[in-house]
């Protein structure tokens, strides 16, 4: 004679279920996620809620070689503080600096400076959070900047050239004469 | 400093290609004299007045005027001298006022004494109607008349001339060679290279004769002429020749030309004394009646083709 | 010997003053004249024409019509100096100046000086044009303050591209020759080897026309790019672009200048009228 489960079987196994739901969902906003950008990566939903709001500059049309304040606001939308976060300022491919141990507080900001010497030419300048050393590009925030050339040279350095280029064609008007003397002495 | 108004000593060019113009040359040419230069083509006229003019610098040797190294000196050298080579460019921007005034400027000269040297010299070469005209206008003969021009504008010692009267007209030879006979009887000294015997013997004291970039014979025009063979005859007859008496007289195997002049007949033949006697043998023999056989005086034509040989001729 | 020095002066002057005679009376002043005054004018007119706003600050309208200043310069090179020793020896009117009791460096020191004067003439007629419409675009004080620097940068330019020129003009015995291989030398093959040793990662700082490229770099325009003297960012399979060191490439112009005039002068002197 064989047992078959009977309704009575039913109701607790979906208690149980109930009851693991819910503690998981209690615990999920203190949950570190470990996220690899691109292998396999849990949906966004789930990633913390961090990004770069603004970007700005203290010079938006800067010189060569002037210090510029670069400041980024990094914005937390969930209900935690998320802390061990990283942010990575560049121009371009360039790193410039990388501030750490941040701790952007639940629903609210976090603003950070860095001083840049500004290169010449125009950048994509970039700030690109990352937490527990995991970089979140896709909030981050990029802003172009575009920074004047330092004015080349010196025009005393031409005008000596041009100078040095007409006396020599002078001083060939002359030679021959210079040079027959000498040879006839 | 040499008593010579031109020397030079050894002088030789090669050019590229290795082509030798002129080979171990020695000229002296001395003051007051009017020196005809002649040869074939490509004997080393032009050379060696090129290199008298600082046209081109020799491969050795030395040239002097004045006593002064043309080569090591050319700006002193030059000082005296003003030429006629080739035919030159002329700046056909310019005109004769300007161009010349350009050259009386490079000489020192004084913006009075060039305007005055100017109409002088237009009016020698007969160009003053055209002293403001653009050169570019200008036909052969005139720019030739105006190179001349440039060529006496600051009237100095010594004119070194490459063939003065090419692309002139008779009356323009006669014009030119009118000025030359004037600057030899001023005393200037004339160095002068053509073709044209005529002209030579007519103006030039003196001849050098140049081959294949050497002297192959020198000296006054009476000396060489003395020296050489007369090849020409002139026969008178008792009745003027009728054609098939001239037919007879070309017959003659000694006879290399035979030229009516009217009342005499001119025959051309070797130059030696022994052909004469046998020419005039003949022509006894013929019946026709000579009354006088005269041999002419050697020309400079006879000494040219006596030194350079009948093939080369005048080039 | 000062007296034979002040006479070669007072030469070279007479050729510098029949020289520059020659270019008034031949229409090849008058092209560069032209060309000096239509092609700014043309960056002025177009963008009205069609409706489009001028560039946003005076540098980068300055360096816009500069970008072809280094090309007028190379045509009025060609122009003025390129047939000037070929052109005595190919007309045979060296054989009337060439025997006369001057010396053979004052009469084609003085050609050259005459092209030079002539192009520099051409230079200062092209900036003035573009120093007018940034004055009349952007007003007087939007006038860039290296624009001098610039001109001066020309300047030099110019004279190494007429030494290069009368180089050419020396060494080849035809006119057309001559005054061709200056100007597509100049205008096609340098920039040619330029280009080619840049894709080789190489810096081709000793090429006059490359430095010829600080006529424009010294405005405060913000380009793309690396900066001088080294290869910029990017992929290593990126082509590199180059850009002149400013006392590199001044040093460049002048010795450019000063080694070709002097070889073509010696050249020219030695040269047989035949």
């Amino acid at each position: 004679m064989t047992r078959t489960p009977g309704r009575g079987g039913v109701a607790p196994a979906l208690s149980l279920v109930l009851l693991v739901a819910m503690a998981a969902l209690a615990l999920a906003p203190s949950m570190t996620v470990m996220v690899a950008e691109g292998s396999g990566a849990p949906p966004l939903s789930e990633l913390p809620q961090i990004k770069v709001a603004n970007l700005s500059f203290s010079n938006d049309n800067p010189k060569e070689g002037q210090d510029i304040v670069i400041t980024a606001v990094l914005a937390n939308n969930g209900t935690f503080d998320i802390a061990n976060v990283s942010l990575t300022f560049a121009y371009g491919e360039v790193n410039i600096t990388t501030v750490r141990n941040l701790t952007v507080p639940a629903k609210g900001n976090r603003t950070v400076e860095v001083t840049w010497k500004a290169v010449k030419f125009t950048h994509v300048m970039s700030a690109v959070p990352a937490v527990d050393g995991v970089p979140f590009a896709k909030v981050a925030l990029t802003k172009s900047l575009t920074v004047a050339a330092k004015p080349i040279g010196n025009a005393y350095v031409v005008f000596a050239a041009l100078v040095v280029v007409l006396l020599t064609f002078v001083a060939a008007v002359a030679a021959p004469s210079v040079w027959e003397h000498m040879r006839k002495r | 400093m040499t008593g010579y108004a031109i020397e030079t000593k050894g002088l030789t060019k090669r050019y590229k290609g290795g082509i030798l113009a002129l080979k171990d040359l020695d000229l002296q040419i001395g003051h007051g004299t009017c020196v005809g230069f002649l040869g074939p083509n490509g004997a080393g006229k032009t050379t060696t007045i090129k290199v008298l003019t600082n046209l081109i610098a020799p491969t050795s040797g030395e040239a002097y005027i004045n006593g002064v190294d043309v080569v090591r000196d050319p700006k002193e050298a030059l000082r005296q001298v003003d030429s006629l080579v080739e035919v030159p460019g002329m700046p056909d921007y310019l005109s004769p006022h300007e161009m010349l005034s350009y050259f009386g400027k490079v000489r020192g000269m004084s913006t009075d004494a060039i305007h005055a040297r100017i109409t002088e010299v237009l009016a020698t070469v007969k160009l003053s109607d055209w002293e403001h005209k653009k050169i570019g206008s200008f036909s052969t003969g005139m720019t030739r008349r105006l190179a001349i021009a440039k060529a006496l504008l600051h009237d100095p010692d010594i004119l070194i001339m490459d063939e003065p009267v090419i692309g002139l007209d008779p009356k323009g030879m006669r014009d030119i060679r009118d000025i030359i006979k004037g600057k030899v009887k001023d005393g200037k000294t004339i160095f002068l290279s053509s073709h044209l015997l005529g002209e030579v013997a007519e103006t030039c004291t003196e001849v050098i004769l140049l081959e294949r970039g050497q002297v192959v014979g020198k000296g006054t025009v009476a000396e060489l002429t003395s020296k050489a063979l007369a090849r020409s005859i002139d026969v008178t007859f008792r009745h003027p020749l009728a054609d098939a008496d001239l037919a007879r007289v070309r017959g003659i195997d000694l006879v290399k030309g035979v030229d009516p002049l009217g009342d005499r007949v001119r025959l051309a033949f070797d130059g030696s004394p022994d052909s004469g006697a046998a020419i005039l043998s003949q022509l006894v023999s013929m019946g026709l009646g000579v009354t006088s056989f005269t041999p002419q005086a050697a020309t400079l034509e006879d000494v040219y083709v006596s030194v350079m040989g009948d093939e080369r001729g005048v080039n | 010997m000062m007296a034979d020095i002040r006479e070669d002066m007072a030469h070279t002057v007479l050729s510098v003053r029949y020289e520059i005679l020659k270019h008034m009376r031949r229409t090849r002043l008058l092209i560069a004249l032209s060309l000096a005054i239509v092609l700014p004018v043309l960056f002025y007119i177009i963008p009205r024409v069609a409706n489009v706003s001028f560039a946003s600050t005076a540098d980068g309208f300055m360096s816009n019509i500069l970008g072809f200043g280094s090309f007028l310069i190379i045509i009025s090179a060609a122009l003025f100096a390129g047939d000037a020793v070929s052109g005595e020896f190919e007309s045979k009117t060296a054989l009337l100046t060439l025997s006369t009791p001057q010396r053979r460096t004052s009469i084609f020191i003085g050609k050259y000086l005459a092209a030079m004067l002539a192009v520099f003439t051409i230079v200062t007629l092209y900036y003035l044009v573009g120093v007018f419409e940034v004055i009349g675009i952007y007003g007087v004080s939007k006038v860039p303050i290296v624009t001098m620097r610039s001109y001066l940068l020309a300047l030099l330019y110019a004279t190494a591209v007429l030494s290069l020129t009368y180089f050419f003009s020396s060494i080849i015995k035809g006119t057309m020759a001559s005054t061709l291989l200056s100007f597509f030398g100049l205008i096609m093959i340098l920039p040619i080897v330029s280009s080619l040793m840049m894709v080789a990662k190489v810096e081709p700082w000793f090429i006059v026309t490359y430095s010829a490229g600080l006529i424009t770099n010294v405005f405060l325009q913000p380009g793309f790019g690396g900066g001088g003297g080294g290869g910029g960012g990017g992929p290593p399979d990126a082509f590199t672009s180059y850009s002149p060191q400013f006392t590199t490439g001044v040093e460049v112009m002048a010795a450019y200048a000063i080694v070709f005039f002097i070889i073509a002068i010696v050249l020219s002197v030695r040269r047989d009228a035949e």
